[in-house]
């Protein structure tokens, strides 16, 4: 399946599959690939979704990744869907396809919305011209795909071949489209330049858009609590259960298995909310017009509209903050949101600020905190300067483009949001597994408590690293065991019984308030990193952070001394 | 233009309430007592206000239908918001808001 972005390729996906895909990455790129099954006419029917492009002549990873496919591949047939309600930029991409000498079938998609827009298209005209099967379809409203159907089962047709320079294609293009769309109204509806006016307007655009982005929020940690708490509830009972049953292998997996994979799978409902705000927006037509809104501050810091979202959601979790990433196209753009995304301060680290501000500062806290949650905006932007300026150099290729609104099927919501979920149980799900094995290993052996464990020693052995700091051995393990997620490092002091005001000053609980925010991120944020980005980054960003984190801290304890 | 500028003083309402419920905790209403303000609800509000001034003064009713979808929107999800945590906002008022933009939608 070929086309353009925003034509309704994975709704047609949607329809020819029943639903029955799954999403991946296309090996050894971050280029979302997905793939589904359809049973036509008792054959099994493999569909695969390619992204979506304008053409083959940049040296754009989606155009490589479609153009390598097609040639690799060798697809028994190229499903080029076209979005009707701009026929003449669709084809320029369609008289491209026509050259790889592969049967091709032309779905006319958005059909409904064409004619909606006064746009009438004489497909059979059409389909004499370019020598192809042409279909009217409206995947969302599961209009012509039985006739598709039929067109693939008898397998679609070699094009004609049009060769030409970039221009000539583009003019022809115009020229086929001209003969055959005719247009009885011109302009767009009113309630798309309604909606336009407002949501574009360059007083209360942002405002809007970061209204919109706070319901997001609230939608996503407030509405999804109940669900988190009860699957978090239903794991800590069972792990508690076969914990308190003798032997090892009880208390492996009750603590070790249990507990860690069952604190993944609690962020279950948040990310399904996530999925199906984000799947709204999108499907909707809101999307685009917010990442335009935001672009050019984006911009500044190598960044695209694209990546605002993610960051905004990191402040609540980053787990699903890493997964929101997959709407930014630009592989480069996309590597560095995930990375900077672990300094956006999440919830899971307010507990921490609350305990150490309450202690050190407590009439000054809230400014305390908010200089924090500031500090990790600040270092998040720069390093992603210095990342597109360094490891991820390179221009942003990126092509606004303006759908018109639209009312989502709760079908299309339904089956958007449960296939990204589903991914991100199976890639996170199976890492967590491990790690939480090892965490609770070096945190019960050799001596069976966390002060006698190989976690303590490993505290104390790395606590001479921590001295420029001047933090104690307690603090360190504090630290490591947040690894498996921030709460714990609250958690670890309480059990070790620290009292905090007697071993630190204030700005040496500056100074850990802010490794805390910076320092690598939870054993579920690296989990969803490496599922987006892949291994070599994950490393990457745990390294970038601490790095970050001990630069930043030491300097704040340094600044400390001498004021 | 009437309609416009009724919800923007309906909604500059909600706001301070909202405010005043940030800073100060619970506020009681007769048999109704809000305790679930925040600031960032009322920049909500104070946005949907401002998008109905604006609607006012430029005389344009697009402004006026996007405040009222906002505000329907915004009210549902206090509405389970509330549900979820037993916490409620000045948000929840902005029901008062659907029947105009369902009104104009469907014209």
């Amino acid at each position: 399946m070929v086309g353009n972005p925003n034509v309704g390729k994975t709704s047609l996906l949607n329809a020819l599959t029943g639903g029955n895909f799954t999403v991946a990455n296309f090996p050894g790129v971050t280029v979302e690939k997905k793939e589904g099954k359809g049973v036509i006419g008792g054959k099994v029917v493999t569909f695969v979704d390619l992204p979506g492009i304008y053409g083959f002549e940049t040296e754009n990873l989606d155009e490589k990744v479609a153009r390598d496919y097609i040639i690799r591949e060798k697809p028994d047939l190229i499903l080029n869907v076209v979005n009707a309600l701009n026929l003449e930029r669709n084809l320029y991409l369609t008289l491209q396809l026509t050259e790889f000498g592969v049967p091709m079938i032309i779905a006319l998609n958005m059909i409904d919305e064409a004619e909606k827009e006064g746009i009438r298209i004489d497909e059979e005209r059409l389909s004499e011209i370019l020598g192809l099967p042409v279909v009217k379809t409206s995947a969302v409203r599961g209009e012509g795909i039985e006739e598709l159907k039929k067109e693939i089962l008898k397998g679609g047709k070699v094009p004609k071949v049009f060769r030409g320079s970039l221009e000539e294609k583009i003019e022809l293009a115009g020229r086929i489209a001209r003969e055959v769309a005719k247009s009885e109204k011109v302009g767009v509806s009113e309630i798309d330049e309604a909606f336009d006016e407002v949501f574009m307007d360059k007083h209360l655009g942002i405002p809007i858009f970061l209204s919109i982005m706070w319901m997001m929020f609230v939608f996503t940690y407030t509405i999804a609590e109940p669900f988190n708490s009860l699957l978090g509830k239903i794991f800590d009972t069972l792990a508690s259960y076969i914990s308190g049953l003798d032997g090892w292998l009880f208390s492996m997996l009750g603590d070790g298995v249990v507990a860690g994979v069952g604190s993944v799978l609690s962020f279950i409902p948040n990310i399904a909310f996530l999925f199906l705000a984000l799947s709204i927006l999108e499907l909707s037509g809101y999307m685009p017009r917010a990442v335009y809104l935001v672009d050019g501050l984006m911009a500044r810091f190598g960044l695209n509209g694209r990546s605002i979202i993610p960051l905004i959601m990191g402040f609540g979790c980053n787990v699903p903050a890493v997964l929101a990433t997959r709407s930014i196209e630009d592989e480069r753009v996309r590597i560095a949101t995930v990375i900077i995304n672990p300094f956006m301060s999440c919830s899971a680290r307010l507990p921490i600020y609350v305990l150490f501000a309450g202690i050190f500062f407590p009439k000054t806290g809230s400014a305390v905190i908010m200089a924090l949650y500031l500090i990790g905006v600040l270092i998040a932007l720069i390093s992603a300067l210095a990342l597109r300026k360094t490891l991820l150099k390179g221009e942003s290729e990126f092509i606004m483009e303006l759908p018109p609104y639209m009312l989502p099927s709760l079908r299309e919501l339904w089956l958007m949001t449960w296939v990204r979920t589903k991914h991100f149980i199976q890639k996170a799900g199976t890492v967590i597994l491990a790690m939480s094995v090892v965490v609770w290993y070096i945190t019960n052996y050799p001596g069976g408590s966390i002060e006698s464990s190989y976690a303590a020693m490993l505290g104390k052995v790395l606590q001479p690293l921590f001295s420029p700091m001047g933090w104690s051995w307690e603090l360190v393990l504090a630290l490591i065991t947040g690894f498996v997620a921030k709460e714990v490092v609250v958690a670890t002091i309480g059990v070790l019984n620290v009292d905090i005001a007697s071993v630190m000053s204030p700005h040496q609980a500056f100074a850990f308030m802010l490794f805390t925010l910076l320092y690598m991120p939870c054993v579920a944020t690296i989990a969803a990193i490496r599922a987006e980005i892949g291994t070599k980054w994950a490393i990457f960003g745990v390294l970038f952070s601490f790095a970050v984190a001990y630069m930043v801290s030491m300097i704040a304890t340094e600044v400390g001394v001498w004021l | 233009m009437v309609v416009a500028l009724i919800f923007t003083l309906y909604f500059l309402l909600l706001t301070a309430l909202e405010i005043l419920s940030a800073l100060y905790g619970d506020i009681t209403l007769g048999w109704w007592t809000v305790d679930g303000g925040s600031v960032i609800n009322a920049f909500v509000l104070g946005t949907i206000a401002a998008t109905y001034l604006k609607g006012a003064v430029v005389k344009r009713d697009s402004y006026s239908t996007v405040a009222s979808l906002l505000a329907t929107a915004f009210s549902v999800l206090m509405i389970l918001a509330y549900l979820a945590s037993q916490s409620i906002s000045f948000g929840v008022f902005g029901f008062a808001a659907a029947p105009y933009f369902l009104k104009k939608v469907k014209k």
